[in-house]
């Protein structure tokens, strides 16, 4: 899931920069999302054996709809070639990823 | 056949050689060895022909392999003489780290099978070059 | 003048065949991952190509037949055809995994989906062998290597620090995020993407055919003692500039488009098309090789005719494997099969089937039958016996490796 953020992050910040093709965003964006959301399907099919597990999968379960919602809009934003669209899912990105940090810090 | 009177182990010198036509193209490999029994009671067995195709070389991995792909021939093959693909010795012209020999590839037994997938499966594609109707080995 | 331009596209050539979606895939993911703590696996396999190829052109110009060509009459029809089964599903299963690669780069070239392109990178490598267009491959080799020396330029201007780069490539140490399993695991990726079976058959027919096209031998020299390098180059370069632009972020390779992203952030867009370009060449050329080596090892172990000279009238059965080899492949990737994960499975069983597609070579090239006095030296043979000892090793550990691991997770 990190690894999805963090790359589109980098695809925005080359797009940013004018350094990429509109066809390559359209597709990385795509396949940024596309991985992600295999991890997400993963840890939703796991059931949690205890009640203080089942807290912090609901709250990881948030983060994570959180985080697939940002690079869905960043897929749409890229798939369109909406520029400004973009620049701004960066901020979206940014948040998501700063609190799965937290988290994964915070549990382990 | 120049190689008469040397004497070669069938095993290493002949079997699993390469075969080259009349114009020194490989045609195919020595998959089996076809021997005659002589006339005189104690005699050596002749080496009479060299058998060629998956028929033969099936013969040395499993008999009923063999004969299955035997009986698959004859689909292709008009039936004149049962068994596998078959080069007589005669036309043999000298044995060295490969098989020389003096007919056509195309015109040979063995070629049957690429022809009829020649004539009958590439000759479809566009820009095969090759003449469906024709029985002639190309040039 | 025409010599050396000979030579270049030589060089050029040498550089794009070395460099396939196996190099562009694991390069990549081993530099996120690893830095350059795994460039020795690189170098090896460099090595063991050098090396291999070297004795398989030498088989190959005194004997005037291909190594494989060989194996069936000097270890038996049995070993032989085990020996091909192996290397087909192997070889077989590259050409997927090339034509994988082509449609992923059109994709992300053109935006048009991945499966879309299968079809009709097949039908295009298709057309040119049965065509006999071969100066396309050449030319998409040429192409390929000119390419992709801008991920060497990309890497120049990230600016590294030359003395850690060195240090990690000289002193390689696993880094405390990875297991020892998931090191030696990518290792052996690594080490299989640059050794693959089809380069070895390739490279020895190809000896034959350039002979009867009377090109000289020094330019197959140039080829194999400075095309490859400069190749393993290209492949450090990719490991380098993930490493400097994806490890940081802990990005992990999973998909073609991160492989292009550092020279994009680098250079720009310009830079990130004529990258693309490169993996599009680069991969179209191997699919075109791995096709022929399909077909030339097949017909090799039947005595059918091959070769690059054989027109469809020429040899039927020889145009018929082609055929079905790329429709076998076609059928895969149109299955679904995720290209990236192909490649990364195909190079790992790629390492563990070395011993077997290597072990006769090291048998023919010391048969005086066939070499007559220029059989292998005592030091030679020494450096294959080590080496085949080595192979032996990662072909052990590479399956169970890939099984602890869960390839690579």
């Amino acid at each position: 899931m990190d690894s999805a953020l963090n790359s589109d992050l980098l695809l925005i910040e080359a797009v940013s920069r004018g350094h990429t093709t509109a066809a390559y965003v359209s597709v990385a964006s795509s396949q940024a999302e596309d991985s992600a959301s295999g991890a997400a399907s993963t840890f939703r099919s796991i059931q949690p054996p205890d009640h203080r597990s089942e807290v912090l999968r609901s709250d990881l379960g948030d983060l994570l709809e959180q985080a697939e919602n940002s690079l869905a809009d960043t897929r749409i934003a890229g798939r369109r070639g909406d520029h400004d669209a973009l620049v701004s899912t960066r901020r979206e990105l940014e948040q998501v990823a700063k609190k799965l940090r937290a988290f994964a810090d915070q549990h382990g | 056949m120049s190689a008469a009177g040397r004497e070669l182990w069938a095993r290493l010198h002949l079997l699993d050689r390469p075969i080259l036509d009349a114009e020194g193209i490989p045609s195919a490999k020595v998959d089996d060895l076809e021997f005659s029994l002589p006339e005189e009671p104690d005699g050596l067995p002749i080496l009479t022909a060299v058998l060629c195709g998956n028929a033969a070389l099936a013969r040395r991995f499993n008999r009923r392999l063999a004969q299955r792909l035997e009986l698959l021939r004859r689909v292709f093959v008009p039936v004149e003489r049962p068994g596998p693909a078959r080069i007589d010795m005669s036309e043999v012209k000298h044995i060295g780290p490969a098989l020389h020999i003096t007919p056509r590839r195309h015109e040979l037994e063995v070629a049957t099978l690429d022809r009829w997938l020649a004539r009958n499966v590439l000759a479809h594609l566009p820009g095969s070059g090759i003449d469906a109707r024709s029985d002639d080995a190309p040039q | 003048m025409k010599r050396v331009f000979e030579i270049a596209l030589g060089i050029l050539t040498a550089i794009g065949g070395f460099v396939d979606i196996g190099e562009l895939v694991a390069g990549s993911q081993v530099g996120s991952r690893f830095g350059m703590n795994l460039a020795w696996a690189t170098l090896l396999s460099l090595f063991g190509i050098v090396v291999f190829a070297e004795i398989a052109g030498r088989v190959a110009a005194v004997s005037q037949r291909p190594v494989f060509d060989l194996v069936r009459e000097r270890l038996g029809p049995r070993f032989g055809l085990a020996n091909l089964l192996a290397s087909l599903v192997i070889t077989l299963a590259t050409v997927a995994a090339e034509i994988g690669g082509v449609a992923l780069t059109l994709e992300l070239a053109t935006s048009i989906n991945y499966l879309l392109w299968v079809p009709v990178v097949a039908f295009l490598v298709w057309v040119v062998v049965w065509k006999l267009n071969f100066e396309v491959m050449e030319n998409a080799f040429g192409l390929s290597g000119l390419a992709l020396v801008v991920t060497g330029i990309a890497v120049w201007q990230l600016r590294p620090d030359w003395g850690n780069v060195a240090h990690q490539v000289l002193h390689p140490a696993k880094p405390g995020t990875e297991s020892v399993a998931s090191y030696f695991y990518y290792a052996i990726a690594l080490f299989g993407a640059g050794l693959m079976p089809y380069e070895v058959f390739f490279f020895s027919s190809g000896a034959i055919e350039q002979h009867w096209a009377k090109r000289d031998l020094p330019v197959l020299r140039a080829n194999v003692f400075i095309g490859f390098p400069l190749g393993a180059a290209v492949t450090l370069s990719l490991m380098l500039g993930a490493s400097l632009v994806l490890g940081p972020r802990q990005i992990d390779v999973g998909h073609l488009y991160q492989a292009a992203l550092p020279t994009s952030v680098a250079l720009g867009k310009w830079a990130l098309i004529v990258v693309l370009l490169g993996f599009f060449a680069c991969t179209f050329g191997a699919a075109l090789e791995t096709t022929l080596a399909c077909g030339y090892s097949i017909a090799q172990y039947f005595g059918w005719q091959w070769g690059k000279f054989v027109a469809p009238k020429d040899d039927a059965r020889f145009h018929l494997s082609l055929i079905l080899t790329l429709v076998a492949a076609a059928a895969v990737l149109l299955s679904r099969a995720d290209p990236v994960k192909l490649t990364e499975f195909v190079i790992v069983l790629s390492a563990a089937a070395l011993p077997l597609t290597y072990f006769p070579v090291l048998v023919v090239a010391n048969d005086p039958e066939y070499m007559g006095v220029k059989t292998n030296t005592p030091v030679s043979n020494a450096l294959g016996v080590a080496f085949l000892v080595l192979l032996l090793v990662v072909s052990v550990a590479a399956v169970p490796l890939m099984i602890i691991t869960k390839a690579g997770g």
